[in-house]
Formats: C-alpha cells, sequence, structure tokens
C-alpha cells in the first residue's frame, strides 16, 4: 500500500521510492538483528531475544504503511532462511508472521490510534508465541506450555516496552528523512 | 487514508495544494505528523494488567510441590529421544552423546542438569543454566539438541535408559 504522499508523484517514481524506503528499513532491521544477538542474553529460563529488529518493522509501519511493513518483516525472514538455514528461518518466520499479522490487524482495527507501546508489547508478545508454538508443534521440544507461557508474556511486555521506547526516539528523524527524500525542491 | 486517525480538512486543503512548493518545516506545521503518535495511554495500563493476569494463572498452574514426585531429563537429537536421565540428589556427573560430540551435559547434585559445552555461535543453552523443573529445557538450536525435564511417577523409577544412538 502506497502511503498518501505518493500518489502525487508519478508511478514510476512512486515504486521506487517505495522499493528505496522499504530496503532502508529492511537493512535497519537486519543491523538491528545483528546488534540483538550480540547483547548479553536476558535473564530467562527460555531463550528469548530482545527483539530489537521490530522497532524497524513498526517503524515501517507507522510511518508508511502496511504493505511495506509486512514486505520488510517477511524478507527479513528470508534473510534468516538464506544465512541460517531452513530450520532458523522457518521458526523466524513462524514468529514473525504471527507478530506482524497481529499489528497490522490492531493498527488496522484501530485506524491507527493505537499506541506505540500497546502495538509493541503485542508484537513482542505474538512473536514469542509464534517462535514457541512452532517448535512445539513441530515437536523439537516438548516442554510444557504451561510452564513456558508466562516468561513468554513477562518478557514480551519487557521487551516490547524496549523497543516502544527506541522506537518513540527514532520516529521524528526517521519521517524527516522520508518527508525530504520524496519531496526534493524542483 | 486508512493510517491517518482523522482525514481533516485541513489535510483535503493541503493536498489540493501545490506540494511541490512546500518545504518540509511548512509541512510539518499544517499536516497530522505519523510522528505524533502517542506513546502511551492510561487505559493501556488495563490491557497490562489483563495480560499479566494470564501470565499469572499459568504460573501457578506450573507451580506445584515436587519433593514427592521423581524427574527426568530428556535428550532429543534431532528428534529423537536419546537419554533420559534421572535427576537424583548428590548426583554429579558428564554426559556427551556419539552423535553430537560438541555438546556436553552436566548433572547436578541438586537435582538439576545443564548443557556446559557446545559449538553453536549463540550459546543459548549453555546460557539458559541449570534446569530442574518440569517442563523446563535448554535447547541448542542450531546443533538440534534438546533436554526437557519430565516429571515421572515414583513407582515408574525403574532406572530404564535406552540409549537409541
Amino acid at each position: 500500500m502506497l502511503s498518501p504522499d505518493s500518489k502525487h508523484i508519478s508511478g514510476v517514481r512512486a515504486s521506487t521510492t517505495k522499493l528505496a524506503r522499504i530496503a532502508v528499513m529492511l537493512a535497519l532491521a537486519l543491523v538491528l538483528s545483528i546488534v540483538d544477538g550480540m547483547l548479553p542474553p536476558l535473564p530467562s529460563p527460555v531463550p528469548l531475544r530482545y527483539g530489537l529488529a521490530n522497532v524497524a518493522v513498526m517503524a515501517t509501519l507507522v510511518l508508511l504503511g502496511g504493505g511495506e511493513a509486512f514486505s520488510v518483516a517477511m524478507l527479513k525472514s528470508v534473510f534468516v532462511f538464506l544465512t541460517r538455514g531452513l530450520f532458523a528461518g522457518l521458526v523466524s518466520m513462524s514468529g514473525t508472521l504471527c507478530s506482524i499479522l497481529l499489528m497490522l490487524a490492531i493498527e488496522k482495527g484501530t485506524r491507527g490510534r493505537v499506541s506505540i507501546f500497546i502495538l509493541s508489547v503485542v508484537g513482542a508478545i505474538t512473536h514469542n508465541f509464534g517462535q514457541f508454538l512452532f517448535l512445539i508443534f513441530k515437536d523439537e521440544y516438548r516442554a510444557s506450555f504451561v510452564y513456558v507461557a508466562p516468561f513468554l508474556i513477562l518478557f514480551g511486555i519487557l521487551t516490547g516496552l524496549l523497543s516502544a521506547a527506541l522506537l518513540r526516539m527514532t520516529m521524528k528523524p526517521l519521517e524527516a528523512l522520508f518527508n525530504r527524500k520524496i519531496r526534493p525542491s524542483s | 487514508m486508512l493510517f491517518y486517525g482523522k482525514c481533516s480538512e485541513e489535510e483535503n486543503h493541503e493536498r489540493s495544494g501545490d506540494r511541490n512548493r512546500m518545504t518540509y518545516n511548512d509541512n510539518r506545521v499544517s499536516k497530522p505528523s505519523r510522528a505524533q503518535r502517542v506513546f502511551f495511554r492510561v487505559r493501556d495500563l488495563l490491557f497490562v494488567a489483563a495480560v499479566l493476569a494470564i501470565a499469572l494463572t499459568f504460573f501457578l498452574l506450573s507451580k506445584r510441590d515436587l519433593s514427592g514426585s521423581s524427574l527426568e531429563a530428556h535428550v532429543y537429537i534431532d528428534g529423537e529421544l536419546v537419554d533420559r536421565i534421572v535427576l537424583e540428589t548428590g548426583v554429579d556427573k558428564d554426559y556427551s552423546y556419539p552423535v553430537r560430540p560438541a555438546v556436553r551435559l552436566h548433572q547436578y547434585p541438586d537435582r538439576t542438569i545443564a548443557v556446559i559445552v557446545s559449538d553453536c555461535p549463540d550459546k543459548t543453552c549453555i546460557n539458559t543454566g541449570k534446569i530442574g523443573k518440569p517442563g523446563a529445557f535448554a535447547a541448542c538450536v542450531p546443533n538440534r539438541v534438546l533436554v526437557t525435564i519430565v516429571e515421572t511417577d515414583m513407582t515408574d523409577t525403574t532406572q530404564e535408559v535406552d540409549v537409541v544412538t
């Protein structure tokens, strides 16, 4: 979906702008997920990550639009699939798919009025659940869902708060960048 | 349109005007910016409270007295059950498996077990630390090794260890 601004520029330029924006946000998401991997692990008995890449996905969702956000999220999983193999790719994609679909539903359901905090927390929790449910269905582990669920929720809220705060800090500069890019004063 | 909370006359007016002549600063004053999004509302706390209540329910469900039950650590490699280690107090022992020599487990005297050596890049399995509660697990996804704790009945502790390697 094109953002409203893009309707005012010609078709070719609109799609080039869209492509460039998605590429920028995808690069941001990938760098953030590498940084995420370098951080010390969360003090949780369940292996979880900070989900910093979600900041880039949410920024795309809020600033650019649903379709762009979906592309960034799915391409990030495709990248995991290319670099770390089929299994890691599927694990990543299951979490991403749950997370982006629910965030899109909330964003559209509230016509973009939902607070960033809720968006981020829901994204983090559904990402956690998506991955763990996939692993449980895949029979990769027989850990009981009841044992795992509280940790998924608790750490989902904490990491969701973290990424919401990061998004709030980075949103204005990012929007300035996008506004400038599509409207050169010619 | 969908993503603008309010699509006001202000915006329509702006659309009909000559966009190319506008500078970024004009734009920020007149247009409802997407970056002005609400960060947190007080009623969001209700949502957090509800979700935490669900978490607490699950937590209470998983918390039971374990002193009377016996625990086993099940070791899965490539999705196959490879070993069942009975967790008893006072046992201090290393385990390794020929199919995955890079991964080593250690059983501690306090009825816990941990992955202590692994060649995977992320070391999530080692960082998980000692596990000893039913349902807890340490997983090494790159090596496809999983250790999970299972609660067994007291009558069932016949020390049967079937190594399927």
